[in-house]
């Protein structure tokens, strides 16, 4: 067995480090460790293990429209395929009552959130980790509320509550990893496949880019983020990182520059202007 | 072209994001907004009972009924101050982790599996061989031994990479064996249970 596992540590670290910018060469050299690693994962896996969590939970099998229903009737922990709405005299453990929004909260980030949403899905590679962070900085909006209605420039303040919640998610995740992600824990997303992992490491080069632009240059970076990723236009980018439109349009241009040495693309014709 | 690849992600996520539906959203927003008020409500497991001063309160659905009562819409709990940082997302305290669980791991009985390493170059071998080079403050060379015994298919491994990367700062990094990790099943069930007291060399070397 050991022979066996050290080839494939050693074709799947190699390919890794190795093959660079070749992702065909890579994917090739995943897929072939890859069966292995299935069969090994498969082996992982407790007998008992409890199904996975699905991330729509919160969503009675009536969809919204069943949003209505009386009180306590909305299941918690449903599963994928099986609608297990229960009588609140049935429940175990009382629900949860949603929270009233205040209507200027609800109008802001109903008119924003999928501007949160493209900004953080383009860090995360994944929607439904791109949710959860999405909800926190939802959460810590929402506290902070008053602040954000009073600060002169309330979507700037916002996005600064989002972008710590982006640095702060993969260390929180690191310490609640190794907690039992039981039924009804935080186990939001569906385990990931080696398709997943494939589809990481298809923009692999450009997040790589970014990543060092953003320890370089943080707001070239962010400019060029919420430019090209996030679609919006210079006078809002210019108002989400409170600076000038002229100095927007400056940050994008050198942005892609820095972007394109650090990707080491050629050059070719006029930036975008 | 780099405009052309920047455009072409944006066009990704417009796709992903066609059908997202904003009513449930919202709805799962409020739910974990209405959550964080009953935690806020509930005393801390670390306080000490003080009779007379803040009561456990009562496990019936009424307790979670006025939970708005608790936290006042469009406003901050009245007992919570401007939000410190998280301790948990502090860099330090993620590292501290990472050291934790190796110190963990050479502590424990899986220090016999390298007694055959050298030989087999099994992943469990090379996961605590990483582990000792971490707490010998040799970095680069626990990362090598930590890629090798995840490629191998450790989960520990896995975990420990997505942990330091997290913790440097390098999120495609972090992402990647985050995704890993939880493709392997990690879980707690993965630590080790030290054996005795926790080894630590004579002089820890910081291991940043």
């Amino acid at each position: 067995m050991g022979p066996q596992w050290a080839w494939y540590a050693l074709v799947f670290a190699a390919a890794y480090r190795m093959t660079g910018s070749d992702t065909t060469a890579w994917a090739r050299c995943v897929r072939a460790a890859s069966h292995a690693l299935a069969r090994m994962a498969v082996q992982c896996v407790p007998p008992h293990q409890p199904p996975p969590r699905t991330r729509e939970v919160w969503l009675p099998p009536g969809g919204p429209a069943a949003l209505g229903r009386p009180r306590g009737s909305h299941c918690r922990h449903s599963t994928k395929g099986r609608a297990a709405v229960t009588d609140p005299s049935d429940q175990e453990h009382p629900l949860i009552e949603p929270a009233e929004l205040p209507g200027d909260f609800d109008d802001f980030f109903r008119r924003h959130y999928k501007e949160f949403l493209k900004s953080v899905a383009s860090r995360m590679r994944n929607l439904h980790d791109a949710e959860e962070v999405v909800l926190e900085a939802g959460l810590r909006m929402y506290r902070k509320w008053p602040r954000i209605q009073a600060h002169p420039n309330p979507i700037a303040l916002a996005h600064r509550i989002l972008n710590g919640e982006v640095a702060g998610f993969f260390r929180r995740q690191a310490r609640v990893a190794g907690r039992e992600t039981s039924y009804g824990e935080l186990s939001y997303a569906d385990v990931p496949t080696v398709d997943d992992l494939l589809f990481l490491r298809q923009h692999d080069d450009l997040d790589r880019a970014l990543a060092e632009l953003e320890h370089l240059a943080p707001k070239r970076a962010a400019c060029v983020r919420l430019r090209y990723l996030s679609e919006l236009s210079y006078e809002e980018v210019a108002e989400r990182l409170e600076i000038s439109y002229g100095t927007a349009k400056v940050h994008v241009s050198q942005g892609l520059r820095h972007l394109q040495t650090l990707m080491d693309l050629s050059t070719r014709g006029k930036g975008d202007s | 072209m780099l405009e052309d690849i920047l455009r072409a992600q944006a066009q990704d996520l417009n796709n992903q994001l066609e059908d997202h539906d904003a009513d449930a959203f919202m709805h799962r927003l409020a739910v974990r907004i209405a959550e964080d008020a009953a935690s806020l409500s509930r005393p801390s497991r670390c306080t000490r009972h003080r009779p007379g001063r803040r009561g456990r309160a009562p496990r019936n659905t009424a307790a979670y009924a006025h939970v708005a009562a608790a936290y006042p819409p469009g406003g901050a709990a009245p007992s919570q101050p401007d939000l410190p940082p998280d301790p948990v997302a502090d860099p330090a305290a993620v590292l501290e982790h990472v050291r934790g669980i190796c110190q963990q791991v050479v502590s424990s009985q899986e220090i016999d599996s390298l007694a055959d390493f050298a030989d087999v170059y099994d992943e469990a071998g090379a996961r605590t061989f990483a582990c000792l080079l971490y707490t010998l403050g040799r970095r680069e060379g626990a990362l090598f031994w930590w890629r090798f015994a995840a490629g191998a298919g450790d989960p520990l491994a896995a975990h420990l990479l997505a942990a330091y990367h997290a913790a440097v700062g390098t999120a495609p990094d972090a992402r990647l064996w985050r995704a890993f990790s939880r493709l392997l099943g990690f879980t707690d069930r993965h630590l080790p249970r030290a054996a005795g007291k926790l080894w630590s060399p004579r002089r820890p070397a910081p291991c940043r």
